[in-house]
């Protein structure tokens, strides 16, 4: 059994590792061959700086400039990624029965994306880096949180104003969208083996499809959905990282 | 060169015979390689894996868990002996600049 602050230590560099795009089998090979390494050390009564040296920073980063990084498995995720969050945004509207789309939406959602994403791995790596407390780990999540959630909405609702929508879905084309989404969702399951992609989901446009339903005005439905939407969408973002991370910690 | 020695090291080391990283900073501590940081094999070990220096192979620990042993491969055997060349040569001269 490893002392509490050497598990933290290989769970930090797990997540480091592996939101550096290192190959999954790698990250396994050598936290495995570390935690036995830490076993040994510890029934000797050495403690984890006789390991890395006295900077887990340093020695962490030592350790991913060996691995390789797996360039293709990062460009077989990048759209699973990019559908995924499309998904969830246009669902909302789609089940409403009111989907558009305007010029400022469709170029500027993409550039949204890949900030958000830069954002996340630079998060997650630090965090595994600098052996973030979940104090701070929790701070620094809603920092992101927060410029990522405004740059969404800035870009969603300040379109409308902006400029005129491109194109309107009708009732037909809506339920395709959302049909399409629903699929989307489906798939995100599959590929990252959790659940989660399709309750939150569930959770998020069942309440809306009652609403639409109901005497509220669009505005009343966008702005109740919204928040949650984005909160949701997020972690969407996160979650498959992090599922892995514990999956391997418990192997 | 520092990291080439310790690469020299642990060449000579699992040369010796199988061996896992922990039991490997035993041997150099036992030869008197108590400034080596013992976390520092494990970024060299990876390299001179992917370089085919050793070969590995996953067995049951006494302790439980499954340990990293390592062996050397043709391609490791001919390293070493370049480097003992080179590194008797370097001691040499060392020997006549003290």
């Amino acid at each position: 059994m490893l002392s509490e602050k050497s598990e933290q230590f290989i769970h930090n560099l797990r997540l480091y590792l592996i939101t550096s795009g290192k190959k999954d089998k790698e990250v396994e090979d050598i936290t495995a061959e570390l935690s036995d390494h830490l076993a040994e050390a510890e029934k000797r009564g050495k403690d984890i700086h006789e390991i890395t040296g006295g900077s887990p920073e340093a020695y962490m980063e030592s350790i991913k400039d060996e691995l390789e990084t797996d360039y293709k498995g990062l460009l077989k995720s990048l759209p699973v990624f990019f559908i995924g969050v499309l998904a969830y945004f246009i669902m909302g509207p789609a089940v409403r029965g009111g989907f558009s789309v305007n010029i400022v939406q469709l170029t500027g959602f993409p550039v949204v994306v890949l900030v958000g994403l830069a954002i996340y791995i630079v998060f997650l790596q630090n965090a595994g880096k600098k052996q973030y407390s979940d104090q701070k780990m929790f701070v620094y999540a809603m920092i992101s949180y927060f410029v990522l959630t405004a740059l969404f909405v800035a870009i969603m609702l300040g379109g409308n104003v902006l400029a005129p929508p491109i194109y309107t879905a009708g009732p037909l084309a809506n339920n395709i969208i959302a049909a399409l989404c629903a699929i989307a969702f489906i798939g995100l399951a599959v590929w990252s083996k959790t659940w989660f992609t399709i309750v939150i989901p569930l959770i998020l446009f069942g309440p809306s499809l009652v609403m639409a339903r109901m005497e509220l005005t669009e505005e009343t439905i966008l702005y109740g959905s919204a928040a949650v939407t984005i909160i949701a969408c997020l972690a969407i973002m996160i979650w498959p990282l992090l599922m892995k991370a514990k999956k391997q910690s418990e192997n | 060169m520092l990291k080439g020695i310790l690469e020299g090291c642990l060449l000579a080391v699992i040369e010796k015979g199988e061996t896992y990283g922990y039991e490997m900073i035993e041997r150099l501590e036992e030869y008197g390689f108590h400034m080596v940081s013992e976390g520092s094999i494990y970024p060299v070990l990876i390299r001179m894996q992917k370089e085919g220096l050793v070969e590995t192979v996953m067995k049951k620990s006494p302790s439980g868990p499954k340990r990293k042993y390592y062996t050397l491969t043709e391609k490791g055997i001919k390293e070493l002996a370049e480097f003992k060349e080179k590194w008797l040569e370097l001691s040499s001269a060392m020997n006549r600049l003290f």
